[in-house]
């Protein structure tokens, strides 16, 4: 599919384009603003770790993401099933605090719990469609905005810790939180352990009777149907897509930070969204991209720091490549369409 | 007691205002077959515009018209990648969504050195002349979607009743619904700046995030209210009061339960409800349609 | 009578890529003023998109069309309305959610203060529009409300306010009953008197010989026969009509009919496989009852709006009647035994009596919709329904699964890369992928006994493969398949069916035994709803 992949370069292109440009208009020394965009991430072991580390949750939201996409549900929750999953996560781990547990058993537990709260909260979705009809893309998008309310309300009423000035919960006790590979830089355990879930990702979708049927499923549904493939397949994935949000909101929480917070996603699960879309429908360009996000990220904030550039051009970065990604070709395509339509009123 | 009545009747009517103009605006892109889902980056540009023309010393009128302006250009770069270049039109969205924040937070740092707070005294207005402008730009926004020649050619392009899709009843009448697919992404991108920007005027000032999440709730009132212009209107009503009501209970009563604001849960209700109406359509529906 | 050329068109040529297939090959057309000319063809000859291309709805991709001489913009509704060309299309193009007056008017609404609609003028135009055609519909009824006959009439009378001097009509009695229809061309003679010139692309050929003065037959994209009706009976034009098929002579086992097929004994406690009990293929049709034993081929023929769709939809499984039921095997199909039955998968929950049904095998007449998925793989088009033999095997890699696909696709002489994806193949090898997959030629597990619904199976093929497949057909009948066989070309039944019926109007017009010609006369005429054609 050469347009599209011109489409991707483009895409991608521009996006980095937008740096330069910005570094050029804004900075009073460009190449310098630049250099800490770009190269600064790599070039500081701190910064590096913290990019992987930052990539571990967006990466799991964006398999989730991606896993429903294939089977042909949109799921637009992943920002309120990461939320229900760093909620879970916080409360076995606090749970297990409290009687004393820790170890690898009760982390292992609390990323269970936050898969488990992420992929009931797509179950919701995925059980309307079947027995309604009523759209995914719409009630994961409602129920997923509800859960962020609810759990922020409890995070910050209810559960939050009376003796911390912040809005948030207790701390998890160190035992308890992923044990850090790097300190003092924040990559955590996460990371690995997002590397071990986007392996089983492709694995499955690549490998597996299952993977064959969820593609079939998603790229036409009456064809699957008449060829005898169950539905079930697409709410499995949705369940699954849920799993996997929950488990990136619990890396938020039993990462470095070591506590539930208020607005704690802060954005990951539309983050893992567009990393899903810009990705592609291959399993494999997951990886990437949200290592791209992440360097993005990474980028910004270096940029900000040593030079004068805003850490929020990655936002704007960001945006430029998925506004563009999924642009059916950049030129050729485009003239004849507009030829063809200058033929019309 | 009638104090807080009126005042509670009045902060409903300032919060549904500009959601309501909002939504109109986004249903127009729905009503042509290609909903905009950048509504709330729209707002989110139009009020910071609308302080920055504040910053020159100008007040209510030439903020809407900066807010629109703003708005205006982010749904060009929506419209232009979904309808030009074959971009999906609610990736498209979804980009000028996160791309718009960070865009404001970029100018206003390079502009004012600042990416907090921006106060812009002369734009500050009392909520009646923004309800009253808004009111009458929603008035006439109804009115040309449902009774102009746009707005009936812009309804044939998105016409789902039919055996066929929007493209084709639109080609059979030698319409082009692409020309009105775009022009009623400018009308959404245009409305929601100018909501934005009213959401500035209340307050006087541009607050990162300000705009929390209204831009959503306008596309949730779109879905609520099915594609018809007064039942969204009257949606938007509904949410108005909720979002007045979690304000006021906030400030006024303490609903705690356990320490916590129950009055922020409140927040949830639209998404709840709106989930729960379209479940059970989407029932009825399906039960009519075995019965046949 | 003066000649005046009216309409004209040179060269023209369609591909269409998602189903690649060439629907008009450098078509030529002249119609006169005043004449009345009818174009028809079969299923997929083309017809439909050669009246699209004149009317301006689809671009050829080469030609050029031109009225009265001159050269008009093609792909441009507009440039065609104002050369004075109308059309009503087959499939309704007006906007459900307008009135009828709206739709009416739409594009060339009449204004009330410059951008408002004047809803009293566009009523008015209506009104008189509806009054002129003898249509009693209200302007103001939102268009969604209107029969299916109403909705004509408003597309008709809309062609007429805009498309002064031609008028393209596609398949318009399609949905008419036979009064509604005679209104419809007593109006359509009055225009031709006028001066008008009418282009009836349809394929009921007693309607061609009522109305028309002059045809022209496409086949397979291209003009094979312009001249005047009364040059030809019903039949040669349904023979001209025809697809291409192999000559009686050239199916090895078919040759054997009908002497062979009138000897062969019956077992009467045989059950049927496929039956469907009661169901209604059109709208105030008879419920009617349909059987396949096993080892049967019954061959079912019909035109295009018949019922036979409906009748494909309900032997599939895939659209539940809404009276009656489809029992396979003795039993009723539920969505989880259909699947089953899909996957090849061994069901306990299966009778074991003699009319246990191993699998069951469906070839779509819409392939690209049910039949494939054109995104994936060449592979997993093929495999799609075996995907439980490599359960547990064959993970990163897929060589197993290549292999499967291989064998399976030399069954039926298929070359294409097994990682390719399905869009890239023609409309020959996509029909062949498809077959190979319904009707496993290669053998191996699970290819036993079974019940077959193959709707026009041969479509896209060459004569030679048209010849194996239909040998492939005989042959699975032979082993103890029932077939169900769905097609709107008589000839094709003809080579292969034990019994054939034909339907008209969603009803059985003939039901017999297969004598080879005589039944193939009986239910051309039954089809097309001759009368007497049950002699």
């Amino acid at each position: 599919m050469k347009g599209r992949t011109r489409a991707r370069i483009v895409a991608l292109a521009s996006s980095l384009a937008f740096a330069a440009i910005y570094a050029l208009v804004a900075s009073s020394d460009p190449m310098g603003a630049l250099y800490a965009f770009f190269v600064n991430p790599f070039v500081n072991s701190y910064a590096f770790y913290s990019l992987l580390e930052s990539s571990a949750s967006l990466l799991c939201c964006a398999l989730g993401a991606g896993l429903a996409f294939r089977a042909g549900a949109f799921n637009l929750g992943g920002e309120g099933q990461a939320a229900v999953g760093t909620l879970a996560a916080a409360l076995v781990a606090l749970g297990c605090a409290d009687r004393g547990l820790s170890g690898a058993p009760a982390i292992c537990a609390a990323i269970v719990a936050a898969a488990l709260a992420g992929g009931a909260l797509a179950l919701l979705s995925a059980v309307a469609e079947e027995k309604t009809g009523a759209q995914v893309m719409l009630t994961s998008f409602l129920f997923g905005q509800a859960a962020i309310i609810g759990v922020n309300w409890a995070v910050g009423g209810p559960l939050k810790d009376p003796s911390a000035n912040l809005l948030g919960m207790a701390a998890i006790p160190e035992g308890l939180r992923l044990p850090l590979l790097a300190p003092p830089s924040p990559l955590s355990l996460a990371f690995p352990i997002s590397l071990v879930l986007a392996a089983a990702v492709i694995f499955f979708t690549r490998g597996t009777r299952a993977g064959v049927e969820q593609r079939l499923l998603g790229k036409n549904r009456l064809f699957a149907r008449a060829a005898g493939i169950s539905p079930q397949i697409g709410a499995w994935s949705m369940v699954a897509s849920g799993a996997l949000a929950g488990i990136g909101g619990s890396f938020l929480v039993l990462g470095q930070t070591g506590r539930a917070v208020k607005d704690m996603t802060g954005g990951i699960g539309w983050n893992g969204l567009a990393v899903a879309l810009i990705a592609g429908s291959d399993g494999l360009g997951a990886l990437p991209a949200a290592l791209f996000f992440a360097w993005l990220d990474s980028g910004a904030r270096q940029a900000s720091i040593l030079a004068d550039l805003s850490p929020d051009a990655s936002a704007v970065m960001k945006g430029i490549a998925l506004l563009l990604i999924t642009a059916a070709s950049l030129g050729s395509r485009s003239r004849a369409k507009a030829l063809h339509a200058k033929g019309k009123a | 007691m009638l104090d807080n009545l009126t005042s509670l009747a009045l902060s409903s009517l300032s919060s549904a205002a500009p959601l309501a103009l909002a939504a109109l605006g986004a249903l127009a892109t729905e009503e042509a077959g290609s909903l905009s889902i950048s509504i709330e980056g729209s707002m989110i540009v139009g009020a910071f515009a609308a302080a920055m023309a504040a910053q020159a010393g100008s007040g209510l009128a030439s903020g809407l018209v900066a807010g629109a302006m703003a708005g205006l250009g982010l749904s060009c770069l929506v419209g232009g990648a979904a309808l030009v270049l074959g971009a999906d039109v609610f990736v498209a969205g979804l980009a000028a969504n996160i791309l718009a924040p960070g865009l404001v937070s970029i100018l206003s740092q390079a502009a004012f050195g600042t990416k907090g707070v921006l106060a812009s005294e002369s734009l500050r207005s009392g909520p009646w002349s923004i309800i009253v402008a808004l009111s009458l730009l929603c008035l006439l926004l109804i009115l040309f979607l449902t009774r102009s020649v746009f707005g009936l050619r812009l309804r044939a392009s998105g016409s789902v009743e039919s055996r066929a899709s929007g493209e084709e009843v639109a080609q059979a009448a030698g319409i082009s619904s692409r020309r009105y697919r775009l022009s009623a992404h400018l009308i959404a991108g245009a409305a929601a700046g100018i909501a934005g920007a009213s959401l500035a005027a209340g307050v006087g000032a541009y607050v990162p995030g300000m705009t929390t999440g209204r831009g959503w709730i306008a596309l949730v009132a779109v879905f609520l209210g099915r594609r018809r212009a007064w039942p969204v209107l009257l949606s938007c009503l509904i949410f108005g009061f909720l979002i007045a009501l979690a304000n006021l209970g906030q400030s006024l009563w303490n609903w705690g339960v356990g320490g916590g604001n129950a009055v922020e849960l409140l927040q949830a209700l639209p998404y709840i409800a709106t989930a729960i109406a379209l479940i059970a359509w989407r029932r009825i529906e399906k039960a009519k349609e075995e019965s046949v | 009578m003066s000649l005046v050329e009216l309409l004209s068109c040179e060269g023209i040529s369609k591909y269409f890529r998602d189903t690649a297939t060439l629907a008009n090959d450098s078509i030529r057309l002249q119609i006169a003023a005043g004449e009345r000319r009818a174009i028809v063809g079969e299923n997929g000859a083309g017809k439909s998109t050669l009246g699209r291309i004149l009317a301006g709805l689809a671009m050829p991709d080469s030609g050029e069309i031109r009225v009265r001489g001159a050269p008009i913009e093609s792909g441009s509704v507009r440039a065609a309305e104002a050369a004075g060309i109308g059309f009503v299309p087959q499939m309704s193009l007006l906007a459900g959610e307008l009135t009828a007056a709206e739709n009416i008017v739409l594009g060339r609404e009449p204004r009330a203060m410059g951008i408002f609609v004047s809803r009293r003028k566009a009523y008015v135009e209506a009104a008189l529009l509806f009054q002129r055609f003898g249509l009693s519909i209200d302007p103001e009824a939102p268009v969604s409300s209107l029969s299916a006959a109403e909705r004509r009439g408003v597309e008709i009378a809309r062609a007429l306010a805009r498309g002064g001097e031609v008028l393209i009509l596609d398949e318009p009695t399609s949905i008419l009953s036979e009064s509604e229809s005679e209104r419809l061309f007593g109006l359509l003679g009055r225009l031709t008197e006028d001066g008008k010139a009418i282009l009836l692309i349809t394929h009921r050929l007693a309607e061609v010989k009522r109305f028309a003065d002059k045809l022209t037959v496409l086949r397979q994209g291209r003009v094979v026969a312009d001249e005047r009706v009364e040059q030809r009976s019903e039949e040669e034009l349904s023979r001209l009509m025809a697809r291409d098929v192999p000559p009686r002579e050239a199916v090895g086992k078919a040759r054997r009919f009908p002497t062979e097929n009138a000897s062969r004994p019956r077992d009467p406690r045989l059950e049927p496989m496929l039956e469907l009990r009661d169901v209604v293929l059109a709208p105030g049709a008879k419920p009617l009852r349909l059987s396949v034993r096993r080892g049967e081929v019954l061959g079912v023929a019909a035109l295009a709006g018949n019922g036979l769709g409906r009748l494909e939809d309900y032997a599939s499984g895939l659209v539940k009647p809404r009276s009656g039921e489809l029992l396979i095997g003795g039993s009723p199909l539920g969505e989880a035994r259909r699947r089953q039955l899909r996957q090849g998968l061994p069901g306990q929950s299966l009778p074991k009596s003699t009319s246990a049904c191993v699998r069951f095998g469906y070839v779509p007449s819409d392939r690209e919709a049910r039949g494939l998925c054109l995104p994936a793989s060449v592979r997993d088009n093929i495999l799609a329904l075996r995907l439980h033999e490599f359960r547990g095997r064959d993970y990163l890699g897929g060589k197993l699964r290549d292999k499967a696909a291989l064998e399976a696709a030399s069954g039926l002489g298929l070359v294409a890369e097994m990682r390719s994806s399905v869009a890239s193949l023609s409309g020959g090898t996509r029909q062949r992928l498809v077959l190979g997959r319904e009707l496993r030629a290669e053998g191996g597990p699970g290819s036993g006994a079974s019940v077959l619904v193959l709707a026009e199976p041969l479509q896209g093929l060459d004569l030679a493969a048209q010849a194996l497949v239909l040998e492939l057909i005989r042959g699975l009948a032979d082993e103890g398949s029932a077939i169900l066989l769905l097609d709107s070309n008589v000839e094709e039944i003809v080579a292969v069916a034990d019994r054939a019926v034909a339907l008209y109007r969603g009803e059985i017009a003939y039901e017999g035994p297969n004598e080879g010609e005589s039944t193939a006369k009986r239910l051309m005429a039954a089809m097309t709803g001759a009368a007497g054609a049950f002699a």
